[in-house]
């Protein structure tokens, strides 16, 4: 059984909560329906002076949300989700194979161009430093240029 | 009588948006649909009466939505419930505002209704005294404004207030007793016609 609430504290909750009994605190309203049984005369003034306040709250104005802002924040919903599958992708790993076979890009014509140049330049280098110590025929620069004293290796005779 | 400790009718039930937040946090567009449709209004609803402009509003509500998608991955669900939260992100975006805001006020009565058409004088009447009930409102401070808000436009519960005000009770129904004496003062001027209706 609820316990006697006073005039104070029905007041009180009056001036707090309003007129509207039922949108009171849960645990204070079999107290206050109490005191509104032996009080009432009281209780019907002290609510009744606040139901001026509860009728102007009553014409607050009201906003809707405009289906163009719903569709305006799932928008942004989309482009967070987007940036963070952008940013939650695994970092690409910077090696010499995939710089030449690079993933996902559907390009690897550009890497295999750029192992035959690394490859001609190197030999294109060799060939060089070769023609410096003034070696004339294609074979010793070849040999040079591949590091080799066999010429046999490039078709050459040399069993003379 | 037992001193009141604030009703809570959530108190022991399941927050009911927990299980969308978890499907938000895995980038879920049907469930941020789902929660844009069931807090949006209320969050714009809410910016409204804290800033009293209609733009300014939705400006907030898609900040707290922008905040949701950003934290959604971080809630931990059982210490509030997450309604709760995003009425403490709005209130907070409405503060931030409110510091920013040069003040300007205006007397112009929304033009609703041409005045020819029938029943347009009862529609200048109701957006008459809307506009006065916001004027009132939007003169009280805005801890006062936010606690009647979420009280007694919301129809949150107190606790639930008192959370997402980061309150006690007992703060939220000092700031609810001196907000309604600061609305009927400000109102005492338009009673009559507000008691006519």
């Amino acid at each position: 059984m609820p316990l006697a609430m006073t005039k104070k504290q029905f007041l009180h909750l009056c001036q707090t909560y309003g007129s509207a009994v039922q949108r009171w605190p849960e645990d204070v309203q079999a107290s206050a329906h109490e005191f509104m049984q032996t009080h009432p005369d009281l209780a019907t003034r002290m609510l009744e002076a606040e139901k001026d306040v509860d009728d102007a709250l009553a014409q607050a104005p009201r906003q809707e949300a405009r289906p163009e802002l719903s569709a305006q924040i799932l928008q942004s919903f989309q482009a967070k989700t987007q940036s963070l599958t952008v940013k939650t992708a695994p970092p690409r790993r910077w090696s010499l194979v995939n710089l030449l076979w690079p993933q996902n890009h559907g390009l690897p014509a550009w890497g295999m161009a750029l192992a035959l140049m690394l490859v001609f330049g190197f030999v294109g280098g060799y060939t060089g430093y070769a023609y410096t110590l003034n070696r004339t025929s294609a074979t010793e620069v070849l040999s040079t240029a591949f590091g080799s004293d066999d010429y046999s290796l490039f078709g050459e005779d040399t069993s003379t | 009588m037992r001193k009141h400790t604030g009703q809570d009718n959530h108190r022991g039930d399941k927050d009911p948006d927990t299980a969308l937040v978890l499907r938000i946090a895995n980038g879920e567009q049907a469930a941020a649909s789902e929660l844009v449709s069931r807090h949006l209004s209320k969050m714009v609803s809410l910016a409204r009466h804290m800033l009293g402009d209609a733009v300014e509003a939705e400006d907030v509500a898609q900040e707290v939505f922008m905040k949701v998608w950003q934290s959604a991955h971080k809630w931990q669900p059982g210490k509030a419930k997450f309604e709760t939260w995003m009425h403490r992100v709005a209130i907070n975006a409405c503060y931030d505002r409110l510091r920013r805001r040069r003040e300007v006020y205006t007397d112009q009565i929304p033009d609703r209704a041409d005045k020819d058409t029938p029943g347009a004088d009862q529609m200048i009447i109701e957006a008459e005294l809307s506009q006065q009930v916001e004027d009132a409102i939007m003169h009280l401070p805005a801890r006062q404004r936010a606690a009647l808000s979420l009280c007694h436009l919301r129809e949150m519960s107190n606790k639930e207030a008192a959370r997402a005000l980061e309150i006690s009770v007992e703060a939220l129904e000092s700031l609810l007793a001196r907000g309604r004496r600061g609305l009927r003062k400000h109102l005492a001027g338009h009673a009559a016609a507000m008691l006519e209706r």
